[in-house]
């Protein structure tokens, strides 16, 4: 976060990931095609495009691909959240080198004066109520305008106009981008082409996103189904020790909001597990120079109050909580964002 | 994520991947065999 508008906050750890993504992509790419060249030497201009017209389309598949496993890999292991600090960029270099693809393609039919017959292929309206002949190239242009919206939006300033659970939503528009993707090349290139390798990228890449997903989805089952509460309404969260120090222990409330439960030495507060940035969770995150930092991108909030440390503006909500006979419970009712409402905990023994 | 959104996460990815595994599977079932081989491939004489 920052006090200034800045287009893009570059530090060390962006500029490194960045130059790392750029240059895989641009390995990828180069090796696709030298490799491409040597089976299939190109006899001339069309084909020359050709291959890099697929050069650019399978790395942009692959990289959507990788989009889509990092939200589920971070959940898994924690080390995996470096790829989500910077995920944003690796989604706007998606929409570049899948814009790349499409010109590509243009520019394949315009060398052979073909361009003409570019337009029919999207409308010639009978071919969209067949199944095997649907124009793929629309699933491939849909696909991309949803790329583009959000490659648009990526940036923090739409994330604080929309707000985080507008702008999280419309960013779920990139399972929608995937599935016209995958669709756009079974329907197109397989069709044509009865090599084994595009069956085999799709099955692969279908079969690793469902699979993490479910891993996901299998580990958090659990932690959506809310604690028993006491008889006076207070969830138990367990005794001080049974929260690391400068960690969280989240505990989910009977209608399934995740509270986070963080311990700093002595201190003990509860706080949303949700970040005000993009709703990242919080409760994974650490305290850090007095904070509880936001695994995802750093946001930071004090523990007494939610609230962030000046100059910052964001607040959370926070949740009362008590130390009853050794163990530590926490108030499922929320407290209106930046309430005080940590405890020190007068013996923790840590 | 809030609570609502993973319960929409939950709903939309099982039902977009069926439909993915759906579509994938005819068009790969359904797709046109390979051309005959070409005479480029027959024994040379």
């Amino acid at each position: 976060m920052s006090v200034a508008f800045k287009a893009v906050q570059w530090n060390r750890d962006k500029l490194i990931y960045d130059a790392v993504l750029v240059a895989g992509v641009a390995i990828y790419i180069a090796g696709f095609a030298a490799v491409a060249w040597r089976w299939h030497p190109p006899k001339n201009l069309p084909d020359v495009l050709d291959i890099w017209l697929r050069a650019f389309g399978t790395a942009a598949f692959l990289m959507l691909t990788v989009i889509l496993c990092i939200g589920p890999l971070a959940r898994l292991d924690c080390r995996f959240l470096k790829l989500l600090y910077n995920r944003r960029h690796f989604g706007v270099l998606t929409f570049f080198v899948a814009a790349t693809h499409v010109g590509l393609m243009i520019e394949w039919f315009a060398v052979q004066g073909l361009l003409h017959t570019l337009p029919a292929d999207f409308t010639t309206w009978e071919n969209y109520g067949k199944f095997i002949g649907f124009p793929f190239k629309t699933l491939g242009v849909a696909a991309l305008a949803i790329m583009l919206t959000m490659a648009a939006t990526s940036h923090d300033f739409w994330l604080g106009f929309l707000k985080p659970p507008v702008w999280k939503a419309l960013h779920m528009a990139v399972y929608a981008a995937y599935g016209l993707v995958v669709m756009h090349v079974a329907l197109g290139i397989m069709q044509y082409e009865h090599t084994p390798l595009i069956p085999l990228m799709l099955i692969g890449s279908l079969g690793a996103v469902a699979t993490l997903h479910l891993m996901a989805g299998w580990r958090e089952w659990d932690a959506d189904h809310g604690r028993a509460a006491a008889a006076d309404g207070w969830l138990l969260v367990g005794p001080p020790n049974a929260i690391p120090d400068k960690g969280a222990r989240i505990v989910t409330a009977s209608g399934g909001e995740r509270i986070a439960v963080f311990r700093d030495g002595d201190q003990i507060g509860a706080l949303t597990n949700l970040c005000a940035h993009q709703n990242g969770p919080l409760g994974e995150g650490r305290i850090i120079d007095g904070c509880v930092t936001c695994p995802w991108h750093g946001y930071q909030y004090r523990l007494a109050d939610g609230c962030a440390p000046p100059p910052f503006i964001e607040r959370l909500v926070t949740y009362r909580v008590r130390w009853n006979q050794g163990v530590i419970e926490v108030d499922p009712h929320p407290l209106p964002p930046g309430t005080p409402a940590s405890i020190t905990c007068p013996r923790t023994g840590a | 994520m809030t609570r609502k959104h993973r319960f929409a996460h939950r709903m939309v990815w099982p039902a977009l991947a069926f439909m993915l595994a759906l579509g994938f599977t005819m068009a790969l079932a359904l797709r046109a065999p390979p051309d005959p081989p070409h005479a480029a491939s027959e024994p040379q004489r």
